[in-house]
């Protein structure tokens, strides 16, 4: 075994008849891994190409049309909305100055804290015709029976304006992160030459800033593909519900996986567009050098309008539904004041902390693999893997389920030809099919965190510790994992929080009777019992916090020069 | 050719990065006791050879073995990982582990010992670099002097056959770096250790290094003691490589160069062929002209710089093709002005000629 010159150096290629060796023990356990990972997605396929489905006709014929057109619009209108909401929040914040500002610099994160499910029932109790909001407004009127034009929350724009109230602070992060590099090069120059405000951002600023909007955008729209919660909730039929409806409803997972085939095309087609302008943002960069940021001075109207731009998308997106969900759990405690409440909390935390663990263990084993060995492998494996966060929860649950059912009964028939009894459902029964599932959705948050963090370690530490005698597996266990140790506890947290908010595949994937905050939040939403459902709701929104503070602390550290201005 | 008392032999290396023959025929060797430098421009080979020695890399062709013992030759398909080479390294960064207390580093390569022993031996060697008063701090608490010695130490502790250093004092600012050298050394001598040095600086390597191998493009161009390299180079890169060198060019004439500085013997140059005769700015004497000199040539000053060790002093010289090339002198003393006319000399020992390229 050998450790390679770099990380991102080309390995040696060997001219003429070298000597063959085997691929180390790490190459293998990558491979293997990417294997894993990639093979729900593969059976998805090979489910959909594999057999010929009863029903596809008919629905290509009946619902499939509006399932995609559904899909469509809601990414139209998210796209829209993030746009507006998060790409003028960075800007004012970054760039601006104004009272305020330093508040929704991290305060703009918070609905980051929801799922757009639990705003969804939040909102619908909150504005339904027998809600606070309408019946305040008609008793006002005096009319009882006014109002009726009032839009309808559970709509497809309804929808949207949900999924962008929660999903808008992707593109606020990563437009905020490229404002913030590019000011010293480029706006300190664009104010010399006499540039207004507006006029820097729309001729500077915001071309600059394209690749990394265009990014967020992207990984928005995956969370809106991945979105089950509120599009059944407020029963928009669309491909996400498509592929429940199809495989549940009418029992046919052909045509199931054909739907999720489809649903993987908008996903892979965004994963190309945010994979590219990633690597397009990363020429826009051209200075490493902090300095305080040249900001515009907002007074009088124009200070007014920043304080609302900012603070719409925070009220609206955390503390309207925080204060209703809030309002209905203290006004009937006896929904969660009980043991059947603590025992939904256990499950969650119970199941996102094995999730955690494993989905660490798993980057770990693959980011330090591509450090020892950078081959074409192990670079392909690390890329596979990484790929999990694009793909749906509805697609995961079928991929996972399938041929995990198809596993179980070839396992409970071979035991009880072979031994006289079934051993039963080892995966699906249990909690191995679910964390399956949360493994390959989530890896991705860990990976590129280890990775990161590794790549800041410098490779004389590996080898000063191999050159003192330790194997690899000992330099890992004595050298890297205590340096990471921070990273390691942040990449637990934000996979522990993610997996607590998963809807689609923990409906379908948990062992029976098995109810986590999620589900039990769902369910009791689903039988319109939103007040009840408040309890565990709140539970994932005060959670979900967690990585929002972690996250504003870590933008905060990340820019030293930030600290000295005002 | 492999002596017992080899602590470090590496014989005909080859090594490519994808298309770029890195490292192309290297053999060197380091005897017991004895501090060798590898040193070279950046980009020339030097650290791959050192990545090769210790394992780091794996070894593509050549042999490398370590106190009579093969440990690494593909064709037999022998492969010492590095942790089990007993081999000491020193980096450029210094790579202590910042997780771990200066003992903790120091112990860290001490597996063998049982704990009371090991807690002997990492206060032995941290007193040896004078650091034994910090054994609970941690490495960011430390000056960069003070790192570098706790990763010397660090290297020492399990006794290695071989210290391999890897541009140990690049990281260091000037000041600091002639002291930490100088304690190094002696610490090396004291200890008996051998070791290579791989680095950039040719002041370091002349002041450090028992031999020197000089490398160019993967290859090694010249070994031996710091004075052979210095002052019997093999060629024109060796000769400048270590100070600048003043080159006038000539052609070979009857075994004889015709050259501003008179008629130079040419022993071993082909008759016709294009040679450049090279000196040192050291090696030339200036003394006022009075008119009447038998030999030397006379020159006007051009301009004087102080170097606060001495002058500068650069004087046009026309050579044998006609054109203009500005010589320069240094010196110790009082120099001539600037406009003075002065003779020049240069001994013809401190002259080396070589064929153009």
């Amino acid at each position: 075994m050998s450790l390679t010159s770099q990380p991102q150096a080309a390995s040696p290629v060997r001219f003429g008849a070298r000597h063959w060796t085997w691929p180390s023990r790490w190459t293998i356990a990558a491979c293997a891994l990417a294997l894993l990972i990639a093979a729900p997605v593969v059976s998805v396929l090979i489910n959909a190409f594999g057999a010929r489905s009863d029903i596809w006709e008919h629905l290509v014929e009946t619902v499939l049309g509006d399932y995609v057109l559904n899909s469509f619009l809601i990414m139209s209108g998210v796209t829209l909305g993030v746009l507006i909401t998060g790409v003028p929040a960075a800007w004012m914040t970054t760039l601006c100055r104004f009272p305020g500002r330093r508040l929704f610099d991290w305060a703009l994160l918070l609905p980051m804290a929801f799922p757009a499910y639990v705003i969804a029932y939040a909102y619908t109790g909150l504005l339904d015709y027998a809600g606070p909001m309408q019946t305040g407004l008609r008793d006002m009127i005096g009319d009882p029976d006014g109002l009726r034009w009032l839009p309808e929350v559970r709509s497809l724009p309804g929808a949207i304006v949900m999924l962008v109230l929660v999903l808008y602070p992707y593109v606020y992060l990563l437009a905020r992160a490229t404002f913030l590099e590019q000011s010293v090069c480029v706006l300190e120059v664009s104010r010399t030459l006499g540039c207004s405000p507006w006029s820097s951002f729309r001729r500077v600023a915001l071309p600059l800033a394209r690749p990394a909007i265009v990014a967020g955008v992207a990984l928005a729209l995956m969370e809106a593909l991945n979105d089950y919660g509120t599009v059944s909730y407020f029963g928009i039929n669309t491909l996400a519900t498509g592929i429940f409806r199809v495989w549940r409803g009418m029992g046919d997972p052909v045509a199931a996986s054909q739907i999720a085939v489809i649903l993987l095309l908008f996903v892979f087609a965004l994963l190309a567009i945010e994979r590219w302008s990633r690597g397009r943002a990363s020429y826009a960069h051209s200075t490493a050098r902090y300095r305080p940021l040249p900001r515009f001075e907002l007074r009088g109207w124009a200070a007014f309008g920043a304080i609302v731009g900012c603070a719409l998308p925070v009220v609206l997106g955390f503390v309207l539904p925080a204060a209703m969900l809030l309002h209905w759990a203290l006004s009937s405690p006896e929904y969660w004041e009980n043991a059947q409440f603590l025992g939904v909390l256990r499950n969650s935390f119970v199941i996102s902390a094995i999730a955690a663990v494993l989905t660490l263990s798993v980057a770990i084993v693959l980011a330090y693999a591509l450090r020892l060995h950078s081959t074409r492998a192990t670079r392909i494996a690390a890329r596979v893997a990484s790929a999990g966060y694009a793909v749906p929860g509805t697609v995961l649950a079928i991929g996972v389920l399938l041929p995990l059912v198809a596993l179980d009964h070839a396992l409970a028939s071979w035991t009880k030809a072979q031994f006289g009894w079934s051993i039963g459902l080892v995966f699906t029964g249990t909690l191995v099919a679910v964390t399956y599932a949360y493994l390959t959705r989530f890896l991705t948050i860990s990976f590129s965190a280890v990775e990161a963090s590794l790549g800041k370690i410098t490779l004389s530490m590996d080898l000063a510790a191999r050159s003192l005698g330790r194997s690899p597996s000992q330099t890992l266990g004595l050298v890297h994992l205590p340096i990471m140790r921070g990273t390691l506890l942040t990449a637990a947290i934000l996979v522990f929080v993610d997996v607590l908010k998963e809807l689609p595949a923990t409906l379908v994937l948990r062992p029976f009777n098995f109810d986590t905050l999620a589900t039990r939040t769902y369910d009791l939403a689903s039988d319109e019992r939103l007040v009840e459902a408040a309890g565990p709701a709140l539970a994932i929104g005060l959670i979900g916090i967690l990585p929002v503070y972690l996250l504003s602390r870590a933008i905060r550290a990340a820019r030293p020069g930030a600290q000295k201005d005002q | 050719m492999m002596q017992p008392q080899d602590a470090l032999v590496l014989q005909d290396l080859e090594h490519d990065y994808e298309r770029v023959r890195a490292v192309d025929g290297v053999s060197l060797s380091v005897k017991a006791g004895e501090v060798v430098c590898l040193v070279g421009p950046s980009g020339c080979g030097k650290s791959t050879v050192l990545r090769l020695a210790a394992g780091l890399e794996t070894l593509q062709s050549g042999r490398v073995s370590m106190r009579g013992d093969v440990v690494g030759d593909p064709a037999t398909r022998v492969r010492v990982p590095p942790e089990r080479r007993h081999i000491g390294l020193v980096f450029q960064d210094f790579a202590l582990f910042p997780h771990l207390t200066v003992g903790g580093n120091v112990a860290f390569g001490l597996t063998q010992l049982p704990p009371a022993e090991r807690d002997r031996r990492v206060r032995e060697v941290l007193r040896q670099v004078e650091m034994d008063s910090y054994v609970e701090a941690y490495p960011h608490a430390l000056s960069g002097g003070q790192q570098q010695r706790v990763a010397l130490a660090r290297a020492l502790a399990p006794e290695p056959s071989v210290l391999l250093l890897d541009e140990p004092f690049s990281g260091l600012d000037e000041r600091l770096r002639e002291q930490v050298r100088d304690d190094t050394l002696r610490l090396l001598r004291r200890n008996g250790t051998a070791a290579l040095l791989v680095t950039h600086d040719p002041e370091e390597a002349l002041f450090m290094a028992d031999r020197i191998y000089l490398m160019r493009a993967g290859k090694i161009v010249q070994s031996g003691p710091p004075q052979d390299l210095y002052y019997r180079p093999a060629d024109l890169f060796v000769a400048s490589f270590f100070s600048r060198v003043n080159e006038l060019r000539g052609v070979v004439r009857d075994g004889h160069v015709e050259s501003p500085l008179g008629r130079l013997c040419a022993p071993g140059h082909a008759e016709g062929a294009r040679v450049v005769v090279s000196f040192r700015p050291e090696a030339v004497t200036l003394s006022h002209a009075r008119g009447d000199e038998a030999d030397g040539l006379i020159v006007e000053v051009q301009d004087t710089h102080f170097l606060g060790t001495g002058w500068v002093v650069h004087v046009p010289v026309q050579d044998a093709d006609g054109r203009d090339v500005k010589v320069s002198v240094r010196l110790h003393g009082r120099p001539p002005r600037a406009g003075d006319r002065v003779v020049l000399k240069v001994p013809p020992d401190a002259i080396v000629m070589f064929p153009e390229t």
